[in-house]
């Protein structure tokens, strides 16, 4: 009982993870077709801001969290209007732009920081016992935060004129600029979006994992399968797909070897490519 | 090979190439120099890799960022055969490009059925994860040290680059061919309307998969060779950087053009050795490097070939595209 109890504990944790990462991730793709390699690259930049915020200039842990979120958020807009708008047309160069700059920031963040782990602490310290189960404070809050953050851009999406450009710029882009929706502007702020969640995933995570310049890269890849397995484009898909795939990764880490955990997400893609190519949720593609 | 011969410009591109090549036949008559040996090595490996990657990537524009994948599994199993079985090397590198051919069927199976960026994901979501597995299951890969020890091609380090450089040439002709027949042409066409394509009764899908088989088959036998020359495997040989790197040669070269990722590669090799006090912002300065080219010179560097022939007063009348 008590392993049952782990598994749903320590993946619900990772679950929040995978999506914040996943859903900025989907958005940025669902709403301007842009398939962002460089989006775990804000998941990094995420932690090392927030390392730098904090023990650099002294910002207290919260704000500090809260301002990297933003100026990744603003990193990624800079991204968008300097690099992705003049290409956004071809897939082909948006994702070898993307790699691109993931690959300068991996450099720059090694040229910065060096290649040794570093950690921030934890929001709040301590630890609480669930029922047997040993669980950290911190990693509590993680599952608080992502709730609040995905309610709140849940709302956005649904209740203010922005989120509701943004959900028709996402199912015709044309159609919206018809009808005056300034679909660059939809775009610029969808990119904030995706950049600030995935930088609150990269800050939030830092306490628990430490942070290298190559900590962008298998997140990354989560995202991927996470976007896949819920339907590409498709947000609600892609907060049950995260769950599933972080309740099975602790169910197999746990029970059947640690080394496999990495390989589930390749295992658990390549089912859905095979059987179901669409998705749990997306639409029929052909 | 010889229908593409006809103007002035295609013959100048075509004794270009060929002067490269008896120019590579001719190094170690100069030299013997250890050094400069292994430099030439180094970039013919990477010639087989650019151009075995733009067979299927640069034609058909669908990008392929996991292209390592291919050279590792090739590398760790030429160790595994080498090793166990003792098999020679003749033997190992067609059960290679047998395995990447039909690893590259499958991963193309999975994912060239469907339009959309599929291809793109799963390529590097399958390097990544058989990076973090090669390291995982340290008992058969031997983990971050990876698996020395694998039997030398030759004796000699003048027979090693003889035999790398062959392997390179065939490869190197056999795309050509390759490309420039029907093949080439059908997937040009699927990059720019597949529907078109589609609707004049060619399978599609099919034509993906198997070029994307041959890429990785070609790519295998690079793999397999790169292993025997380093006497050594490792993960490194699947990472994402050596993926990117490939992809960014290809691309400055010229994607699409098999001659293009061949000079791709041959340059930025020799500017790599060139900049070694730089070492540490190799990997900045390529990026910076694709950038600009994604901007001012979207077709590479073989679009200059033109405009510097006819400065040199070589090549035909403007308008006659060679490639």
């Amino acid at each position: 009982m008590e392993l049952i109890q782990e598994i749903i504990i320590f993946g619900t944790i990772k679950g929040c993870v995978y999506a914040l990462i996943a859903t900025g991730f989907t958005l940025i793709f669902a709403v301007a077709g842009i398939l962002n390699l460089a989006h775990g690259t804000f998941y990094m930049l995420g932690a090392y801001f927030t390392y730098t915020l904090f023990y650099v200039l002294g910002i207290p842990l919260p704000p500090a969290i809260l301002l990297a979120a933003v100026l990744v958020g603003a990193l990624g807009m800079l991204l968008d209007r300097v690099f992705l708008k003049p290409m956004r047309s071809s897939h082909t160069y948006v994702l070898v732009l993307t790699v691109a700059v993931a690959f300068a920031a991996q450099e720059i963040i090694l040229l910065t920081y060096g290649s040794q782990g570093m950690n921030i602490p934890n929001l709040i310290e301590g630890s609480v016992n669930l029922n047997g189960v040993v669980v950290s404070w911190h990693q509590l809050l993680i599952v608080a935060i992502t709730a609040v953050v995905l309610i709140m851009l849940w709302l956005v999406l649904t209740r203010t004129r922005y989120g509701v450009a943004t959900l028709a710029v996402s199912m015709d882009e044309d159609g919206a600029r018809l009808v005056g929706i300034e679909t660059e502007k939809v775009f610029n702020l969808s990119m904030f979006a995706s950049a600030f969640l995935a930088a609150v995933a990269g800050a939030l995570i830092s306490p628990i994992m430490s942070m290298t310049p190559e900590m962008w890269n298998m997140p990354l890849m989560k995202a991927f399968v996470v976007v896949v397995v819920g339907g590409i484009g498709s947000l609600t898909g892609s907060i049950m797909a995260a769950f599933f795939l972080g309740w099975l990764e602790t169910f197999t880490g746990f029970v059947i070897s640690p080394k496999l955990t990495e390989v589930v997400s390749l295992v658990l893609l390549t089912v859905f490519l095979v059987f179901r190519p669409s998705g749990i949720l997306g639409r029929r593609l052909h | 090979m010889l229908a593409n011969l006809k103007t002035p410009a295609q013959r100048h591109t075509a004794i270009f190439y060929g002067l490269i090549m008896v120019g590579f036949y001719f190094v170690p008559v100069f030299s013997d120099n250890f050094y400069l040996l292994s430099v030439f090595t180094t970039a013919y490996f990477y010639i087989i890799f650019a151009t075995s990657w733009d067979v299927f990537a640069g034609y058909s524009h669908l990008m392929n960022f996991g292209h390592a994948l291919f050279i590792g599994i090739a590398g760790y199993l030429t160790a595994f055969v080498d090793l166990h079985l003792g098999l020679p090397p003749l033997l190992v590198l067609p059960m290679c490009a047998v395995v990447c051919g039909l690893l590259g069927m499958f991963i193309g199976y999975l994912t060239l059925r469907m339009q959309g960026p599929y291809f793109a994901i799963i390529t590097m979501a399958f390097a990544a994860v058989a990076y973090e597995s090669a390291i995982m299951f340290s008992e058969y890969t031997g983990g971050e040290e990876g698996i020395p020890g694998i039997h030398p091609l030759t004796d000699s380090l003048i027979g090693d680059y003889y035999f790398v450089l062959v392997v390179m040439s065939l490869i190197f002709l056999f795309l050509l061919w390759f490309t420039r027949g029907r093949w080439g042409l059908v997937l040009k066409a699927i990059s720019q309307n597949e529907d078109a394509v589609l609707a004049s009764g060619i399978n599609t899908a099919w034509v993906k998969i198997r070029a994307y088989s041959i890429s990785g088959a070609l790519c295998g036998i690079g793999g397999s060779v790169y292993a025997y020359s380093l006497t050594h495997v490792g993960p490194t040989s699947m990472e994402q950087v050596l993926s990117t790197t490939i992809l960014i040669m290809a691309m400055v070269g010229g994607m699409g053009t098999i001659t293009g990722p061949f000079l791709g590669a041959l340059i930025l090799v020799l500017f790599n050795e060139l900049s070694r006090d730089m070492e540490e912002y190799r990997l900045l300065i390529y990026t910076v490097m694709v950038v600009v080219i994604i901007f001012f010179a979207p077709r590479g560097i073989v679009s200059w070939g033109q405009p510097i022939a006819r400065a040199f007063k070589l090549g035909g009348k403007r308008g006659q595209a060679g490639s």
